[in-house]
């Protein structure tokens, strides 16, 4: 997707030197963030952090952006991020064109980021931000850009702001599943969204719903499981050869259509209140993601943050928590004779698809000057069958 | 109880200079004069400053500017009008800014710039010092601050 970027920075450039009318088109703006993160685990590897070493790349970023009109009422924005959790190679987050249709609509084509939560739209830039990271429990997709298009329109009733987005395309990216050390190939079509954001003075309500006809997990087959089965392929075929020894009927053919992702349909509501007071603020979001035949777990997920601000101090503490209902495939084989390997297998399989996991964290950021903020935090973490683990992370997150 | 009424002796003497000091104006926001519109609220002020709407009140269109930080008038708008600190505005504006949705207001280095620019453009909305106000701009509303001039 890098053309996408070096066309529009080209197109940007070009045109604005092109430009002989300086009085309509100004020069390219460019804008940068830096996040600078390090942080440590106490007991085992936590959110992403290993134990007992300090790391500074899971959190770091570089954020470069550029944008500028082509026209009146056309404009073009690209961004380039590098993270310290991919040696800081660069990739392009988002390169988009945005026709402004009336004061009130927009439309934007190209790449740019699914806007599946609250924070979606500035999730990279830490200084907009209290928390040093969204929490992990919620923000956890990670297919968060979409190639495609959307329209925006903003309406006010008095002091009643009210905006409304669309957008439809599909998006592909690299993923690894919670607590599996594979990577996976996922791609999602004819993908769309509405979202709804109402605000009035201190408050402000969200409420989004996603869905993607077709998503794929295309190397699912290979996701790795005990011996003798190997891995899904092999798991799929155990049950064909149980199915060929013991007709399984429905119950095989349920089996086989939960064990891989191909085409599968997936939704994706999300709920969010923010109330915001000049020292004081509270949110809280929530959100639902369910996949139709796969054995992907039904994601229930919640966050509740609030903090005091004075002067240049922020104090804030956030709750978060993912409660996923596993998708129940092991029971398909209840009455069938000399398969409890194969039971405990699907559970397991299906259990570590869906994650249980609570987080705590209190925190405070200090506003340096306008532009540059300090930031620490300790995470408090636990998850089932495993020791409760602190995270501690601090650094910078800086604007220019 | 004595502690208590000593309490609300103090908060009401605290409220008495507050609303005391909210007598001296200093921040004048400024329009062309040709805006049929008299008088605007400060939460109406804050929201097009913050370009949260692009209208008057009265439907017209808007377009605002702000004073560059070297200016103290700047500091004063930011914390009477806008109720925010430096930060918090910073803080705002970087997360319309890196979504490419909106911009923050184009800046003006000088109120004689301001001043200018406000006189000539139908729509428009900027603030100056109540000293820096002439005939060429229009007073829509004036706000206490603490500069000295």
């Amino acid at each position: 997707m890098t053309h996408w970027f070096a066309l529009i920075i080209l197109g940007i450039l070009k045109l604005s030197l092109l430009t002989h009318s300086p009085q309509v088109l100004a020069a390219p703006k460019v804008s940068g963030f830096i996040n600078a993160i390090g942080g440590y685990a106490t007991e085992r590897p936590t959110l992403g952090y290993p134990d007992d070493e300090l790391t500074f790349t899971r959190d770091s970023l570089v954020g470069l952006q550029v944008s500028g009109h082509l026209a009146e009422k056309i404009s073009a924005t690209g961004q380039l991020v590098a993270r310290g959790q991919e040696d800081f190679a660069a990739e392009a987050a988002w390169a988009y064109v945005t026709y402004q249709l009336s004061d009130a609509a927009q439309f934007r084509m190209g790449r740019f980021r699914t806007p599946f939560f609250l924070y979606s739209d500035f999730l990279d830039v830490g200084y907009a931000q209290h928390w040093i990271s969204a929490p992990d429990e919620v923000y956890a997709l990670q297919f968060d850009s979409v190639d495609g298009m959307d329209l925006t329109y903003n309406q006010s009733f008095g002091r009643l702001d009210s905006k409304i987005q669309m957008y439809f395309g599909s998006s592909q990216d690299d993923f690894t599943l919670d607590r599996q050390d594979a990577t996976f190939d996922i791609r999602l079509r004819e993908q769309m969204g509405v979202i709804g954001t109402l605000s009035y003075g201190w408050l402000t309500a969200r409420a989004s719903f996603h869905q993607a006809t077709r998503l794929s997990i295309e190397n699912f087959s290979e996701l790795p499981l005990p011996a003798p089965l190997g891995n899904i392929a092999g798991l799929r075929n155990a049950i064909m050869e149980l199915d060929a020894a013991y007709p399984l009927g429905a119950d095989g053919q349920f089996l086989l259509g939960h064990l891989g992702v191909q085409d599968v349909a997936a939704e994706f509501s999300e709920f969010a209140v923010r109330m915001q007071w000049t020292h004081f603020f509270i949110l809280g979001e929530g959100t639902l993601l369910t996949f139709d035949d796969s054995p992907l777990a039904k994601q229930r997920r919640h966050l509740i943050s609030t903090g005091i601000n004075w002067h240049k101090v922020t104090f804030f503490a956030t709750y978060a928590r993912a409660n996923d209902e596993p998708v129940d495939l092991a029971s398909a084989l209840e009455d069938v004779p000399n398969t409890q390997d194969l039971r405990r297998v699907l559970h397991r399989l299906t259990h570590s698809l869906a994650l249980e996991s609570e987080s705590s964290t209190i925190g405070m950021r200090y506003d340096l000057e306008a532009g540059a903020a300090f930031k620490i935090e300790i995470t408090e973490n636990q998850i089932p069958q495993n020791n409760q683990s602190n995270l501690v992370r601090f650094g910078f997150d800086l604007v220019f | 109880m004595r502690k208590k009424c000593h309490l609300l002796k103090l908060g009401v003497g605290l409220l008495f200079l507050l609303l005391n000091s909210a007598a001296a104006a200093d921040i004048a926001l400024v329009t062309h004069p040709a805006n049929p519109l008299s008088t605007l609220d400060v939460a109406d002020a804050r929201r097009l400053f913050l370009k949260q709407t692009s209208e008057f009140p009265d439907g017209n269109h808007a377009t605002v500017a702000m004073l560059s930080k070297q200016c103290d008038v700047r500091r004063a708008f930011v914390t009477q009008v806008l109720n925010m600190s430096s930060s918090q505005l910073k803080t705002y504006w970087a997360k319309y800014v890196f979504t490419g949705q909106n911009r923050p207001p184009q800046e003006f280095t000088s109120e004689a710039a301001m001043r200018q620019w406000v006189a000539a453009t139908p729509g428009a909305l900027g603030y100056l010092h109540v000293s820096e106000v002439d005939d060429s701009v229009k007073v829509l509303r004036t706000v206490a601050s603490e500069i000295h001039r």
